[in-house]
């Protein structure tokens, strides 16, 4: 079996979430492999999403954040 | 009695220290507000606390807190403003892709969508996620900054796994609109990006 270009479009946001079970990812990978509209496709829609992921991957949180958490909930347990 | 109050704190907080970037990173998100995200963060830990007992120990914590953390958002927000809810239209697949090359900006290579991200800065992202009506916003956010799979996000927002993807793809497909049109009125043109 052989996946269509539009078979493979349909499973394009999946596959790049790593979604697909292991049988449909091996049919995207060949398609991909020999297709290269559906590859170029494909590249870009991993570059942008690399791109927005790599924009919300911060911040950090606050560095005193874990102590205030630490210091309310040692007040709770005390309260109760 | 004294020290089975501190082992259950002890307990708690070893579970909630390995999540606390994460959790932290949604939170501004979801509220774009660094004051903001402190407050929902420390809400939910003490709520999480509060229940710690209704939570089966080796299950999923990070998505056990994260849906306390997201109930305690939502119930912030309605007591603020009701929300509209508000449909997606179906924004076309491949919009950023084709716009690209409707531009003549190439699409294969790193670079020019490196560049065009350059003038797409945090802030702005930020503003194209917070353009998206809130039941999207909260999916594609959660899906960012944690990279958890769709089962996950289910089990944190409550909702079926298919609803999960069906709303990040659509969001993911509005968001390049918005990116677009960010990208345009920061003066990206494809002369600037070759
Ligand atoms: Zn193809």
């Amino acid at each position: 079996m052989k996946y269509t270009c539009n078979e493979t479009f349909e499973r394009l946001q999946d596959y790049l979430d790593r979604e697909l079970s292991e049988d449909e990812t091996r049919l995207v990978d060949e398609h991909l492999s020999g297709c290269g509209v559906c590859a170029e496709e494909y590249e870009f829609e991993a570059m942008v999403l690399r791109h927005v992921q790599c924009r919300v991957r911060e911040p950090l949180a606050p560095a005193d954040l874990f102590s205030k958490i630490q210091a309310s909930l040692a007040a709770e347990s005390s309260a109760a | 009695m004294m020290t089975e109050e501190l082992s259950v704190q002890h307990r708690f907080e070893r579970e909630l220290q390995p999540i606390v970037d994460v959790a932290f990173r949604y939170a501004f998100r979801l509220t774009g507000n660094r004051d903001e995200a402190m407050d929902l963060v420390q809400d939910a830990s003490l709520l999480a606390f509060k229940y710690f007992a209704s939570y089966s120990p080796e299950t999923n914590f990070r998505a056990w807190f994260l849906r306390i953390l997201t109930n305690r958002f939502f119930r912030n927000r309605e007591r603020a403003s009701k929300l509209a809810t508000e449909s997606l239209d179906a924004a076309p697949d491949l919009y950023l892709y084709d716009r690209f090359k409707a531009d003549g900006i190439p699409v294969d290579r790193e670079e020019s969508v490196a560049s065009v991200f350059e003038k797409i800065n945090e802030e702005a992202v930020q503003a194209a996620l917070a353009k998206l009506p809130e039941e999207y916003r909260v999916v594609a956010t959660l899906h960012l900054v944690s990279e958890m799979p769709y089962e996950e996000i289910a089990a944190v927002l409550e909702i079926p796994v298919g609803t999960v993807r069906s709303r990040l793809h659509r969001a993911r497909k509005q968001l390049q609109v918005h990116l677009w049109e960010l990208a345009q009125a920061y003066g990206i043109t494809p002369k600037e990006t070759q």
